[in-house]
């Protein structure tokens, strides 16, 4: 019951995100005007309808299908007016920004960042993660150094660095995001694989390999890592809301994304700057769905490692 | 281990912390001078920087320079007002370490009750899933929500106490998950059960089963505290409360770089403290772990 809500709620946030210009852009997905059809114009941009809007297309007598919201994200005067920080209301659903942008419409483009950031940063999380792991596994010396790493890393505030990183390198790309926030929180995966790792090393079929002259990397690849796997679902699943938490919490600092992209976390920052309940509300809400669902379609496994971890709690 | 020896993992753990950073920056597109001066810059300005901030040599003279300097309780200097990063840090210390004090405190008072029922009921699997769901909960909606809500605004009480209250989602459900299982391993251990036998009163076998888990519950601060900081950052930029999060907000903002990494490390270094406390003072308050004693 539970996996099914987060399914359905991991489902919605992606089809927002990958058919964005279909729920909410400036060009309608039907027009005709003065002879000439355009199918899907909101994806394909044809260049004869560039600086139009839905709005100007009505006003000219275009026969339109148009967007559930029929605004898109970047578009600061929609019909030639500009609005900002209008309440809600049955042309804004969810009220606009301080630029005169709808936020409906860029709450369901924000899905993209988080839908790309969120997996993004867990597969590098992950990888950093399984990779050093296996390497503590395989050999006792990297053990010895990488255990002092994953310790240190462990210590070291990931806000505080993220900003360090993003102060130097500036605001940048959804990868760049996506790698920092990874490069944060990898010791996190590496400290439960690691753990996991050794457990396996342990046991006989590990010195049966050693005994018939495994080296140390097949050893922890090929013998290791596959069944030190195990904690890595729970770990994708807190990861992915860890992330899209950090996205949130970069561009609230305004060290998230390059300005104008719609992010989750940009709209709270301008609710910081113009505390209105629209700007602040419906990016909220977007960012718990999205960690909640992510967290409940591992719960199951998830509810038995809350339940085990505080025994090396102290450790 | 012995304490000497506990000390030395916690002054190794610091030099790897120190290292990472160095690299970090090192490795991190984009240098610090030219971060600093911006698109404003002339080149010769850059140059001049570069050799103020040592930036030139090798990168093993570099880290040699780094470390010593690090060792002599020298963080560099503030690229903005010239002053020692150590002393703009200690001074933004104290408000700081009182909201870290007073969220965890809060986390207790939230999560004790909490579990104490729990334990009475014998668990509770949807508590538990909701508990650990209050991750969810982005921290600075929770911040702003509670501006608007009409929480004070700048350095009082009411503001530190409000900002530490947001910075729950960040802890509960670690600290609420361990108290829980402390709880229930107390509470099914032989002590608990002999003091039942005996017909204790069941708030006393709660007390010596927290008592017996005292310990174990103090170890998770020191976890706990890196979250901390990071949370601090966001609450204190909008409560605007005079801390380390606030002054990484403003540093990042005039691109002080000395200051981002002396944070940094401080901010480690401060986990790295609070973790060899709670491990040297382990025998004062555990008998079990003197010197001498059995098991």
């Amino acid at each position: 019951m539970r996996r099914r809500v987060a399914i359905v709620l991991l489902g919605a946030l992606a089809a927002c995100a990958l058919f964005a210009d279909l729920v909410a852009s400036e060009l309608p997905l039907y027009c005709r005007l003065g002879g000439v059809t355009y199918v899907l114009p909101c994806v394909t941009r044809p260049a004869a309808l560039a600086g139009e809007d839905q709005q100007t297309l009505a006003a000219r007598g275009a026969t339109l299908v148009s967007t559930p919201i029929p605004y898109g994200p970047l578009a600061q005067r929609p019909g030639g007016v500009l609005e900002r920080l209008a309440a809600p209301s049955a042309r804004h659903w969810l009220g606009t920004d301080d630029r005169g942008r709808d936020v409906a419409a860029r709450v369901v483009h924000g899905a993209r960042v988080a839908c790309l950031v969120g997996p993004l940063a867990v597969l590098c999380y992950l990888f950093f993660g399984a990779l050093v792991g296996a390497a503590c596994a395989a050999s006792r010396a990297a053990d010895l150094v990488l255990a002092r790493i994953i310790d240190a890393g462990l210590t070291i505030p990931a806000l505080l660095l993220l900003l360090l990183v993003q102060g130097l390198s500036g605001r940048g790309s959804i990868a760049q995001v996506a790698i920092v926030i990874a490069l944060a929180e990898w010791p996190q995966a590496a400290r439960l694989v690691r753990a996991e790792a050794l457990r396996v090393a342990a046991s006989e079929h590990v010195l049966a390999a050693r005994a018939l002259g495994a080296g140390p990397v097949r050893v922890g690849v090929i013998h290791v890592l596959p069944l030190a796997l195990g904690p890595i679902r729970v770990l994708a699943g807190f990861g992915l809301g860890q992330a899209v938490l950090f996205e949130s919490a970069l561009s609230f600092l305004g060290y998230g994304l390059a300005p104008p992209t719609a992010s989750w976390g940009e709209l709270l920052a301008q609710a910081a700057a113009h505390p209105r309940p629209w700007l602040l509300w419906p990016p909220a809400i977007a960012i718990a769905a999205t960690v909640i669902a992510a967290r409940l379609l591992v719960e199951d496994r998830a509810a038995g490692a809350v339940r085990r971890r505080p025994a090396g709690a102290g450790s | 281990m012995s304490r000497l020896r506990r000390t030395g993992v916690a002054l190794l753990t610091l030099l790897v912390v120190a290292v990472i950073a160095f690299f970090v920056v090192e490795l991190a597109p984009g240098d610090p001078a030219s971060a600093a001066l911006g698109t404003h810059g002339t080149e010769a300005a850059r140059e001049a920087l570069r050799d103020a901030l040592g930036l030139r040599g090798g990168i093993v003279a570099r880290l040699g320079g780094w470390l010593a300097a690090l060792c002599r309780l020298d963080l560099g200097r503030s690229f903005v007002d010239g002053r020692a990063v150590r002393d703009k840090i200690l001074e933004r210390l104290p408000p700081t370490l009182a909201l870290a004090v007073l969220a965890l405190l809060l986390a207790w008072g939230v999560a004790l009750p909490i579990a104490l029922w729990r334990a009475r009921r014998g668990g509770a699997d949807k508590l538990d899933l909701a508990m650990s769901l209050v991750y969810a909960v982005p921290v600075p909606a929770l911040a702003l929500a509670l501006l608007a809500a009409g929480a004070p605004y700048g350095p009082s009480f009411g503001a530190e106490l409000a900002a530490a209250a947001c910075l729950l989602p960040l802890i509960l459900p670690r600290v609420y998950a361990h108290v829980a299982a402390a709880l229930d391993e107390a509470l099914r251990g032989d002590d608990a059960r002999t003091l039942r036998a005996v017909g204790a009163p069941r708030a006393r076998v709660v007390r010596v089963a927290l008592r017996v888990q005292a310990l174990r519950l103090l170890t998770i601060v020191s976890v706990q505290l890196p979250a901390l900081l990071s949370g601090a950052v966001l609450v204190e930029a909008v409560f605007g409360l005079p801390g380390l999060g606030l002054l990484a907000f403003d540093a990042l903002a005039v691109r002080d770089h000395p200051v981002q990494l002396g944070l940094v490390v401080v901010g480690a270094a401060l986990t790295i403290a609070c973790t060899l406390a709670v491990d040297l003072a382990a025998p004062l308050l555990d008998p079990r772990l003197r010197d001498g004693a059995r098991g």
